[in-house]
Parts: structure tokens; C-alpha cells; sequence
């Protein structure tokens, strides 16, 4: 690798993890790290991860397989607190809007199912047995697990459009980098399966976490605004109960 | 390899559907409050009824030969949706306004807004599902989407009126925020 590229590769890899820092503190300086614990937990996680993994990297003695182990492990914990976020993200959208708790949670837990399915389905058809290598086998898990975690997010999103609901602001952002950053690991994924590991696609995913680090940053230290207040002008008619009683007449026919 | 490339361009699309739906909310959650009362549209929720009808409905199936009523049926129908489609926008601004509402410091209008939010996302549930029926009932005319019973009333259509009343109502811009 180049020297400019061996500094690009270096500052993709720490620079995201540094402004890690600064969110964790503004989560905490906000008291938001109880309301978003499972993303609190990941940013502390992941800036923890990195040490150890900078330490391992920079240790002659350890490079390598111990390496790569912790880097396994590391990552293993890393899906699992992924789902907690997005879990997370959708109690925070339905504790505010009770009515559609159930069926929400009810959309989810189909959506979870079907997307396993399909995620599975495609990891076995992916996968080549006789290629058989540590880092394919990682890589089919991140593309099952991608398929899964961005299924979930898109459908976050598709219900509060239908809706109307409004994600918090941190939610939000929380949501959106995390929704992007499993869209470019489902993308990378694959592909990295067959063509094999390469510079290109370590570039891609750090930029794209990068990327992300940078949204949740802004979503983190931006203060949530509150919505201005509802008009005094005089709203149209709209006759809500009557509307709600001719549309549930129609529904239970 | 093929199932590769077609998970990458799936996901490559995934993205742009993600960040183009995102950006949507956002520009919506911006937009929305403005000023709901421009933005919503008055709905006729009597000319929906009527279009709804059983006995129209039986009327005009009695009357009019086959061909012309599978014809009229569809139009009604159509208009029918068009008008629930409308409500179901409606509940969203109103949504809005019932979200602005329940942040507020008079609790009264905090509970009003909360009511207001639920019976929004209620309309928007039932409008969509009353979609559904309408359109299943274009594709084919001669099935009876008429009402067979009346559904029970909302128990909170007073509480509404005290909301409705409470936007209407001076006194809200100097409660709220």
C-alpha cells in the first residue's frame, strides 16, 4: 500500500473512532445514555474494541491470529448490540405513540421472520463450500445479518412514513446511520465473497462508517427542537370521529 | 456469483430508497406544522357515506342494467377512496398538530393533543384498510362492500370536540411551547 493510501487507510480507521469519543460524552452530557443504552453501550463498545484491536495491531508478538480472534469476537458483539439499537429505535417511536404499539410490534416480529428467512436463504445460496475460509464464512454471517438489520430499518422507516410519525431526533439519526451502514455492508459483502478481500472494499466500509459516525455525531450534539406550537388559526372541519366511524363501519363488514 | 451482484444492486437500491425516505421524514417533520389548516383538505364525510350507502348501493343494482352499474359502482368507488385517501392525509397534519400539542405545559392541551394523536393514527389505520376493501370492490363491482351493521361509536368523540375546540380556541398559542 501507498503511503497515501496507508495514511487514508490510518485515519478511516481511527478518526471514526475518535469522534466516538465525543459522542459518548455528549450522550452522556445530554443524559441520553439511559434512554439510547443500547447505542451508548455500542459507542463505548466499539472505542474499546478499537483500543485493544490498535494495541494487538501495533504488538509484534500478537499480530495476527490473536488479532483476527478478537476481531471475531469483537464483531460478534457488535451484530448483537446492533439489534438492541434497532430494537431500541422502535420501543423509543412506539412508547410515544401507544395506539400503534401492537401492531406495530406485531409488523416487526413478521417482518423479523420473513427477512430471516430470506436472509438465510441467500447466505446458503451464496455460500461456496469449496472455498471454504474464515473470511467467507464471516463474510456470509455480515451479509445474513446486513440483510436482516437493513430489512428491519427500511420497514422503521416505511411505518413511520405511513403513519406520519416523527423519530426523535436522535432516533433518527441513530436509525439513518445505521441504516446506511448495513446497506453498505449487504453490498460489500457479496461481492468481497467472490472477487476476495481487497483494499477497495476495507476503503468502502470504513468511508461509509465514517459517514456514519459523522450523522449520529450531528444527530447526538444537535438539540432536539420542539415543534411550534399549533396554530390559532381555525382548522377546516375535519370531522375526525365521524370519519373514524365510517371507515371502521367499512373495515368490519 | 449472479446472486451476489443481485444483492449488491438490491442494496445499492436499498440505500437510495433509505436515504430519499429519510430525507423525506425530515423535510415532512418540517414542513408539517407550518400551518395544518392550509395544508388539509376539506373532506365530505357525508358524500362518503352516501357513496358507501347499502341501501345507494342496492338502488342502483336494482335498477340499472348489469353493465351499467359494475360502470357507476367503479366511479363510486373510486371517489370513495379518493375521499378516504384524503381523511388519511388529513390524519397526518393532524397528527402533528396533536404531537405539538401533547408537549405542552397545560396539561388539559397536553391530554387533548394525546387524545387527538390516537384517533389520528386510529383514521389513518382504518383509511388504509378501508382502501383495501374499495379497491377490492373495483375489481369486482357485483360484491356487496355494503355496511351490515353500524360499528359501535368512539366513546371519545366529546373528547375530540374539547380538542377540536382547543386549537380553534385563542388561548392555545400562549399554552403551547
Amino acid at each position: 500500500m501507498s503511503r497515501p493510501l496507508l495514511a487514508l487507510y490510518y485515519y478511516l480507521w481511527i478518526a471514526p473512532h475518535l469522534l466516538q469519543i465525543v459522542i459518548a460524552a455528549a450522550l452522556v452530557r445530554r443524559r441520553m445514555h439511559r434512554k439510547f443504552l443500547m447505542f451508548f453501550l455500542y459507542t463505548i463498545f466499539e472505542l474499546c474494541q478499537f483500543f485493544f484491536l490498535l494495541y494487538l495491531a501495533s504488538s509484534e508478538s500478537l499480530r495476527g491470529p490473536a488479532y483476527y480472534r478478537a476481531f471475531i469476537f469483537g464483531s460478534a458483539l457488535s451484530i448483537t448490540l446492533r439489534f438492541g439499537i434497532i430494537y431500541e429505535v422502535f420501543t423509543d417511536l412506539s412508547s410515544r405513540y401507544q395506539t400503534i404499539k401492537h401492531v406495530g410490534a406485531r409488523i416487526f416480529r413478521w417482518v423479523a421472520a420473513v427477512l430471516l428467512l430470506v436472509a438465510v436463504g441467500l447466505g446458503s445460496g451464496t455460500f461456496t463450500p469449496h472455498a471454504y475460509s474464515p473470511q467467507a464464512t464471516l463474510s456470509v454471517i455480515d451479509q445474513t445479518v446486513s440483510i436482516m438489520q437493513c430489512g428491519l430499518l427500511i420497514s422503521l422507516f416505511v411505518f413511520s412514513k405511513f403513519y406520519g410519525l416523527v423519530l426523535r431526533s436522535v432516533a433518527f439519526g441513530i436509525a439513518l446511520g445505521f441504516g446506511i451502514l448495513e446497506c453498505a455492508t449487504l453490498a460489500s459483502s457479496p461481492l468481497r465473497m467472490h472477487v476476495g478481500s481487497n483494499n477497495f472494499w476495507d476503503f468502502f466500509v470504513m468511508g461509509v462508517y465514517h459517514v456514519c459516525v459523522l450523522i449520529w455525531l450531528f444527530y447526538v450534539l444537535t438539540p432536539e427542537k420542539p415543534g411550534p406550537p399549533p396554530s390559532a388559526a381555525k382548522l377546516p372541519d375535519h370531522n375526525l370521529d365521524l370519519w373514524n366511524e365510517e371507515l371502521d363501519k367499512l373495515i368490519r363488514q | 456469483m449472479m446472486i451476489s451482484i443481485v444483492l449488491a444492486i438490491l442494496a445499492l437500491l436499498s440505500l437510495i430508497f433509505l436515504i430519499r425516505m429519510a430525507s423525506g421524514l425530515g423535510w415532512a417533520h418540517k414542513t408539517a406544522l407550518e400551518d395544518p389548516a392550509a395544508q388539509m383538505q376539506l373532506v365530505d364525510v357525508t358524500a362518503f357515506r352516501n357513496l358507501v350507502d347499502p341501501d345507494e348501493e342496492q338502488y342502483l343494482r336494482d335498477y340499472l342494467p348489469k353493465s351499467d352499474f359494475n360502470r357507476i359502482q367503479r366511479e363510486r368507488l373510486r371517489a370513495a377512496i379518493e375521499y378516504a385517501a384524503c381523511a388519511s392525509r388529513n390524519a397526518v397534519f393532524l397528527l402533528r398538530v396533536g404531537d405539538a400539542a401533547r408537549s405542552s405545559s397545560d396539561p388539559s392541551l397536553a391530554d387533548a393533543g394525546e387524545t387527538l394523536v390516537a384517533d389520528a393514527l386510529r383514521l389513518r389505520l382504518y383509511a388504509a384498510h378501508a382502501i383495501v376493501r374499495l379497491y377490492l370492490g373495483i375489481l369486482f363491482p357485483r360484491t356487496r362492500i355494503s355496511l351490515v351493521s353500524v360499528a359501535e361509536r368512539y366513546d371519545n368523540v366529546l373528547r375530540m370536540a374539547v380538542v377540536l375546540q382547543c386549537f380553534t380556541d385563542g388561548r392555545t398559542v400562549s399554552a403551547v411551547g
